[in-house]
């Protein structure tokens, strides 16, 4: 290549495409990835297809737990007009910054908080990743409104290192088509594209893993939990 | 009625459709995968946007999500690309192409970078980016763009010196072989 410009000039000559996109395709596709996406939580016993069946056994969460409070403060409002915010998917957190860190830092786990299991099936690194929830016994109905990144301690799994901020969770909104697992109680959100927001730090000097920062409806309350790490080679 | 963001992909794929395609097939090397490529990176991102984009905004996630895409794909042929011969690489661009001389030259010297290079390369030189550009783009640092750049421009000019190394064999025996 005999310079930058003889580059350019050889790469624009190139043509562009025989045919043309098909925009109804496009739209229709993105109509399903809009529609809320619930889980079917289901025992073995309890049935395929039943959607709503009987309630989960959750731990109550304390009232003073980070979850309920940010959900009390930003929740509400989000919930209220959740179509009208048009900061999008990389809108980074309109909250203080030491709050903000607080928070992400105290997300409890989803594992303690529900009994549910949580972990990305491939490498989040790329931006995309599927995540496999594990449920138990119980049935109810879980609703997954959003998915981001934690990292957490690889020697301590329950410390997290960094997050994303909950703002961050609440814009995305970027759950993937749902796809029953092979077992009972198994689900697969596949290929879920995870948001651009930053990690805040917690100030932790630990080798860390990713983790699904998941934002869910579980019964009717709003929860920002923490998964289980994947495992890095 | 259709709905605002519908009205935004409309207009997203009617005006910058095409380029997208071609960002996606000089990232990929294969027209039919980038076009499939485009259509998933639109029904994921407008999937998980809310109203009030418009298109500009909106076409920046989209190139976003192609390039998140090939990487992504890129990574898990991997595995399968270090066991394939390398003819391999240049009959699946020769099938269905519609480039001739020059231009699928050009088209072939960008398949023999690695997908890293190649999407440095086609946002810098094909799209205009900066280098800081890229790197937000990428999710890597400026430094490794850089990088990146540098090994690409030696690769496409060892690339091109021994084409022309070969050509000049070519003409200078009587009976065009070597």
């Amino acid at each position: 290549m005999s310079g930058e410009e003889e580059l350019r000039r050889r790469l624009q000559e190139l043509p562009g495409p025989a045919s043309r996109l098909d925009v109804d395709a496009v739209v229709e596709r993105a109509r399903k990835r809009r529609r809320p996406k619930v889980a079917a939580v289901t025992a073995a016993a309890t049935g395929a297809g039943v959607l709503i069946v009987a309630p989960f056994v959750v731990p109550g969460l304390s009232p003073m737990s980070p979850s309920s409070t940010v959900m009390s403060d930003q929740g509400a409002a989000q919930e209220a007009a959740p179509e009208q915010d048009s900061s999008g998917g990389d809108a980074s957190g309109a909250t203080e910054a030491d709050g903000s860190v607080a928070l992400a830092c105290a997300y409890p786990a989803i594992r303690a908080e529900t009994g549910i299991e949580a972990t990305f099936t491939d490498d989040p690194a790329d931006g995309i990743a599927g995540v496999e929830l594990l449920l138990p016994d119980e049935a109810g109905t879980l609703e997954v409104l959003g998915v981001g990144i934690a990292q957490v301690a690889v020697d301590d799994p329950l410390t997290i290192v960094a997050a994303q901020d909950l703002s961050v969770l609440e814009a995305a909104a970027n759950a993937g088509s749902t796809t029953p697992g092979s077992e009972a109680g198994s689900v697969t959100l596949a290929d879920v594209v995870l948001p651009d927001g930053p990690l805040l730090g917690c100030g932790i000097d630990a080798a860390t893993a990713p983790a699904p920062l998941l934002l869910i409806e579980l019964e009717g309350r709003r929860l920002a939990v923490v998964g289980d790490a994947y495992p890095v080679r | 009625m259709a709905a605002r963001w519908e009205l935004v992909v409309a207009e997203l794929v009617a005006e910058r459709g095409d380029a997208l395609v071609r960002y996606a097939t000089l990232l990929s090397g294969d027209e039919e995968e980038a076009r499939d490529m485009v259509q998933d990176a639109l029904a994921a991102t407008f999937g998980r946007l809310r109203n009030g984009f418009e298109v500009e905004q909106a076409e920046a996630y989209v190139r976003r999500a192609i390039a998140n895409r090939f990487l992504d794909r890129a990574r898990r042929g991997q595995r399968w690309r270090r066991i394939a011969p390398l003819v391999g690489e240049r009959e699946r661009l020769d099938s269905g192409s519609t480039l001739t001389g020059e231009r699928l030259d050009m088209a072939a010297r960008l398949q023999r970078l690695s997908p890293r290079e190649r999407a440095c390369i086609v946002l810098r030189y094909d799209e205009d980016r900066t280098v800081e550009q890229i790197a937000t783009e990428l999710g890597i640092s400026a430094g490794a763009v850089k990088r990146y750049l540098s090994d690409a421009l030696a690769k496409l000019r060892g690339i091109l010196e021994r084409e022309q190394g070969r050509l000049q064999r070519e003409e200078r025996s009587p009976g065009g072989t070597s």
